[in-house]
């Protein structure tokens, strides 16, 4: 294995910091939504108290950005956003009409999704490698595996 | 059939995601970026929740909103904005499919402090994702 630079180390440190949150907050989840609120409520609860909390800490940042990003790069966050929410609004309708044991395993193959969208859309800026896609369909099965017997 | 359209539906919103934020990261911070997208996020499950649920709106103590702001705390501030930090420092592939094994965290976290116990497939699943880790992290 090469040496990493800086950024590549600080993204990996990211990316699993990323999943550790993701993984945990799967449990408050359960909690938040098994004794309080219907899960899309909550969604909304959460992401409302997510944006100011945000919103605060990084105030400058994103004043200062918002002044000079161009309405191309503004647009594909806001089809983020709504990509994100789209997956979480239809997570919770599959959710509301089948067992888990079906949903989870399925919604776990997003990292395929991202990979043939790359393809697609980022051809010029990201090159997919053989190692990476066995990689992440190495990864998919091993969590849907996990996601069934979880669930 | 139609649990696994939609389930399918869900994965292509969180697989997409990633690949337009990339879009947008070229020309801002992945800060900015995350606000964006809660902003857009949040107008669309505020508006299915009040047509939906517009009787359970209501945040009736300390310890619930407590539990929600632990929540918003994990999920887009852990979760959310180090997912487009790394999607911007690694690229998309790469990212999404570290991200993708929280399962496996709340697995381990589940073993740990819950009374979950070890079993064959869960370690043939865990063995999967390392050695499939293995090949997206590592280089020739």
């Amino acid at each position: 294995m090469k040496l990493l630079d800086r950024n590549i180390i600080l993204g990996y440190i990211a990316a699993f910091g990323s999943a550790i949150s993701y993984g945990i907050v799967t449990l408050v989840a359960q909690k938040i939504v098994s004794d309080y609120f219907p899960p899309v409520v909550a969604s909304a609860f959460s992401i409302i108290i997510g944006m100011v909390i945000l919103g605060v800490l990084f105030f400058k940042d994103i004043f200062k950005d918002i002044q000079v990003i161009t309405l191309r790069a503004f647009l594909w966050a806001i089809v983020a956003g709504i990509s994100g929410a789209w997956g979480v609004t239809f997570w919770f309708i599959a959710l509301n009409n089948g067992p888990i044991v079906i949903v989870a395993p399925i919604s776990a193959t997003f990292p395929l999704v991202s990979l043939s969208l790359t393809y697609v859309f980022l051809k010029k800026v990201e090159r997919l490698t053989f190692r990476v896609v066995v990689g992440s369909l190495f990864v998919v099965l091993g969590v849907v595996i996990i996601a069934s017997i979880n669930n | 059939m139609i649990v696994v359209v939609l389930a399918l539906l869900a994965s292509i919103g969180f697989g997409a995601s990633a690949v337009f934020i990339k879009l947008a990261l070229k020309s801002m911070k992945s800060t900015t970026g995350t606000f964006l997208s809660l902003v857009a996020g949040s107008l669309i499950l505020i508006t299915i929740s009040i047509i939906f649920y517009s009787d359970e709106l209501v945040i009736s103590n300390k310890i619930v909103f407590g539990w929600l702001v632990l929540s918003a705390l994990l999920n887009f501030l852990g979760g959310r904005y180090l997912n487009y930090t790394s999607v911007n420092l690694l690229g998309v592939a790469r990212a999404t499919t570290i991200i993708g094994t929280a399962p496996l965290f709340a697995t381990i976290l589940a073993i740990t402090i819950g009374s979950e116990i070890i079993t064959w497939p869960m370690l043939l699943g865990t063995l999967m994702i390392i050695f499939g880790l293995l090949l997206v992290i590592s280089k020739k």
